[in-house]
């Protein structure tokens, strides 16, 4: 059984929100008395997610799931897609525009870390359909 | 044991948001970088991040990686959104009018000397 289930929306226009989601998390996993490690290494893989669901798709949806043994989360868009993932896994490959790296992101950092700080990524992307990132997290 | 408070009367920095651990929480380790990614790929406890990235960001970044506090440099004014959520996660936040350059090797120079 579920110890935790949110839902939530990844909203573009509105950069105040932009991590907002991991942020909430994050306060989640405190109150529910993880460790600390475990703590970090979640709101991490999540806050990439998250702002690669921002700067790559466009916005979407979202949403984590806590049970007894794992922490599940799932992002999902409707942008472009990845046309090469394993491209996309090399540390420093980036599609990033100028405006995506002013914010602070896009430096092709993020899938790998994504990929340490969990215990599983799984990517589904079709080109101009979007793509679905699930993390797994072992408790 | 250089804290946040220390660092703020050597860089002669204006304060934004003083935090709980502002003068007792010791900084050891420091990320500088304009880049939020790869401030998040540091692993190091009582890290302090410099920046001249003023935006929202900086701070969801310094929360996720449970950075005590964010130095700003080039004199950068935080944005009013940056400030309400320093507030929000307890995270330090001050400005410096130094450089980068300045700021990094000043707070260098002060952990160094610490292990001297």
């Amino acid at each position: 059984m579920a110890l935790f289930t949110k839902e939530f929306d990844i909203d573009p226009n509105d950069p105040m929100s932009y991590g907002q989601a991991s942020s909430s998390l994050k306060k989640t996993l405190k109150q529910l008395g993880l460790p600390s490690d475990t703590i970090k290494r979640t709101a991490i893989a999540m806050y990439e997610a998250e702002i690669n669901t921002i700067i790559h798709g466009g916005g979407g949806s979202g949403s984590v799931v806590i049970e007894d043994d794992s922490i599940l989360i799932i992002f999902e868009d409707q942008g472009p897609g990845i046309p090469d993932i394993e491209l996309a896994m090399q540390e420093g490959y980036s599609t990033a525009s100028s405006e995506i790296r002013e914010m602070g992101f896009g430096a092709g950092l993020g899938l790998p870390n994504i990929k340490k700080n969990s215990n599983n990524l799984d990517i589904e992307s079709v080109p101009d359909k979007g793509t679905k990132v699930t993390i797994r997290i072992d408790l | 044991m250089i804290k946040i408070e220390d660092i703020t009367g050597a860089l002669s920095c204006t304060e934004y948001n003083k935090n709980t651990n502002f003068c007792t929480e010791p900084v050891k380790h420091v990320a500088a970088s304009d880049l939020m990614s790869e401030v998040l790929v540091a692993e190091e406890e009582n890290l302090m991040l410099i920046t001249a990235l003023n935006t929202e960001q900086t701070i969801r970044t310094a929360h996720i990686v449970d950075a005590l506090g964010i130095l700003l440099v080039n004199g950068k004014t935080p944005q009013p959104g940056m400030v309400r959520l320093a507030e929000e996660f307890d995270i330090a936040l001050i400005s410096t009018k130094k450089s980068m350059f300045e700021s990094c090797a000043a707070v260098h120079s002060m952990l160094n000397g610490e292990n001297d």
